[in-house]
């Protein structure tokens, strides 16, 4: 199928998507505090940025997310390379990982909030817990899974411990990082905007409750499209960084949406 | 049921002509798992491999030639028997696999380098070694290619640039043109012949292929399989280079030897 055919048919369901919508709210009279028409909807979601209300929100939910995945990234890519590489840690440490791999970690954000208070640092916190595992499970996955052939390679050339993790641990990963960062970013926005539920001042997740509160549910749906749009940016931005990172691999060839 | 020791088999290590001793093989024997489920891979080998010598293993699948390549490499260690080196220590060796084994994230020539790179920076030296080396192959047009945007054969000259890179002691080819079609095969087994004439350095062969045994081996191993022995070693003393012998009376004498040695182990 032709590119144009194909973005054209996609356009054609999201707009046969708003079609049903207001189809369905007209037609059953559906209450506005269930399900607003979309056209309330997108008025309320330009009165949030036209009004200026909800720009301190978005900083302080990218700021946290962004801060937590940057946490995970490092810890998950550290301890997936030091657990996946270390058959002594692996052994120490393997039960304590798999523990916290099972405990719901939203469970956890009360003890966050409790042992970091109600500011950033808390929200921060739980965007890494939950972000981290994707990275660290798949840093883990990929440190094991470098061809044997290529390992044997550099032992009959006698390569150094170092030079044999740059040049060819490190790099046979990436794949598998990338697919760990491309979950976490999505985690990580659940995350911050969990925390902010729970106990927040500011954040979109703050400004949802806010807005249900008030019962202004149109406002919440547009609150709902910020984060989906944050999502998809960020999950883009991730995506892409293998265009850049791992050329040569399958993975980085364009795909369809 | 042990093998037949090599001293009653008509096999003598002998190193051919009058090079110096490289390396000795000194009653190998390789077994892998224990007890009655154990499978001798290898066992009773022994060989002589002189400097400067080209070598070439020939045998049916399953006959050891890739356990004893691994065991020369340093990958594997022998269950008992001893590989001796006539330096006294190990020397390098440098192995071009069956499968090329390039890193698909490099370069050609970061490829043809790696020996160097994995132990330590690449120096300007090192780029222009790999470059000659390119062009020795003739990949001096695709040095800045990935792998994957090379053809097959264009991928196994780049592994054997890279094995020639370190200089190596000691050149292991274990059948790197064998994924390969006839023609490219032919043309590339004529290069090896003369890039070896150039260069001189100790190189061993394993292989399926009688005909390419003969075209580059000063001697050919004939080995059997269960357990994998030495039967056979046929001297081949065609003038090189030999690309245009291949065909003639003599070379297909001689690789109709081998194949009858092969087909017939116990053949005296």
């Amino acid at each position: 199928m032709p590119r144009s055919q194909r973005y054209l048919i996609q356009a054609a369901a999201v707009i046969g998507f708003f079609a049903i919508w207001k189809f369905y709210v007209e037609a059953f009279e559906v209450s506005t505090l269930v399900l607003p028409p979309p056209e309330e909807v997108f008025v309320a979601l330009f009165g949030l940025f036209a009004s200026g209300e909800i720009w301190p929100h978005l900083y302080v939910t990218l700021l946290e997310c962004l801060g937590g995945f940057v946490f995970a990234c490092i810890a998950g890519v550290t301890l997936g390379m030091l657990l996946g590489r270390n058959a002594m840690l692996d052994t120490i440490f393997k039960p304590f990982v798999i523990a916290l791999q099972v405990t719901p970690k939203v469970a956890l954000i009360p003890l966050f909030i409790l042992w970091f208070g109600f500011g950033l640092e808390s929200k921060v916190i739980v965007s890494a817990v939950l972000a981290f595992f994707p990275v660290f499970a798949n840093t883990y996955l990929g440190a094991r899974s470098v061809d044997r052939g290529l390992v044997e390679l550099f032992e009959v050339g006698k390569a150094t411990r170092d030079r044999r993790f740059t040049k060819l641990v490190l790099p046979s990963s990436l794949p598998y990082i990338l697919t760990g960062m491309e979950m976490a970013i999505v985690l990580s926005i659940i995350g911050a905007v969990v925390a902010e539920f729970m106990a927040g001042s500011r954040g979109l997740g703050y400004l949802a409750t806010i807005k249900l509160q008030e019962l202004q549910v149109g406002s919440l749906f547009a609150v709902v499209i910020v984060l989906a749009l944050i999502g998809f940016a960020l999950y883009f931005l991730v995506g892409s960084l293998r265009r850049v990172l791992i050329p040569w691999h399958e993975s980085a060839r364009p795909a369809t949406i | 049921m042990p093998a037949e020791p090599l001293a009653k088999s008509p096999v003598t290590p002998v190193v051919a002509g009058e090079r110096p001793p490289l390396l000795a093989i000194d009653g190998v024997r390789r077994v892998f798992g224990s007890g009655p489920s154990g499978v001798t891979a290898l066992d009773g080998i022994d060989m002589a491999i002189g400097k400067g010598e080209f070598v070439a293993i020939v045998g049916p699948s399953g006959c050891g030639k890739s356990t004893l390549l691994r065991l020369l490499a340093g990958l594997d260690k022998p269950t008992a028997g001893t590989i001796t080196w006539a330096d006294g220590q190990a020397g390098q060796s440098s192995v071009a696999f069956q499968e090329h084994r390039l890193l698909p994230w490099s370069s050609v020539l970061n490829n043809i380098m790696l020996p160097a790179t994995m132990r330590r920076k690449a120096s300007a030296a090192d780029r222009d070694r790999a470059l000659q080396l390119a062009r020795l192959v003739g990949l001096e047009a695709f040095i800045k290619s990935k792998p994957a945007e090379l053809s097959g054969g264009m991928r196994q000259r780049a592994s054997v640039a890279r094995a020639l890179f370190p200089e190596p002691d000691l050149l292991l080819l274990d059948e790197p043109f064998g994924a390969l079609d006839a023609l490219t095969r032919e043309k590339i087994t004529g290069d090896t012949e003369e890039i070896w004439l150039n260069q001189r350095f100790t190189a061993l062969l394993i292989t399926h292929s009688i005909a390419e045994a003969v075209h580059l081996a000063d001697r050919v191993f004939v080995m059997s399989p269960r357990p994998g022995r030495v039967t056979h070693i046929v001297d081949i003393d065609l003038p090189r280079p030999r690309t245009a012998l291949v065909g003639s009376d003599r070379y297909n004498a001689l690789v109709n030897e081998i194949r009858a040695k092969l087909q017939d182990p116990d053949h005296a």
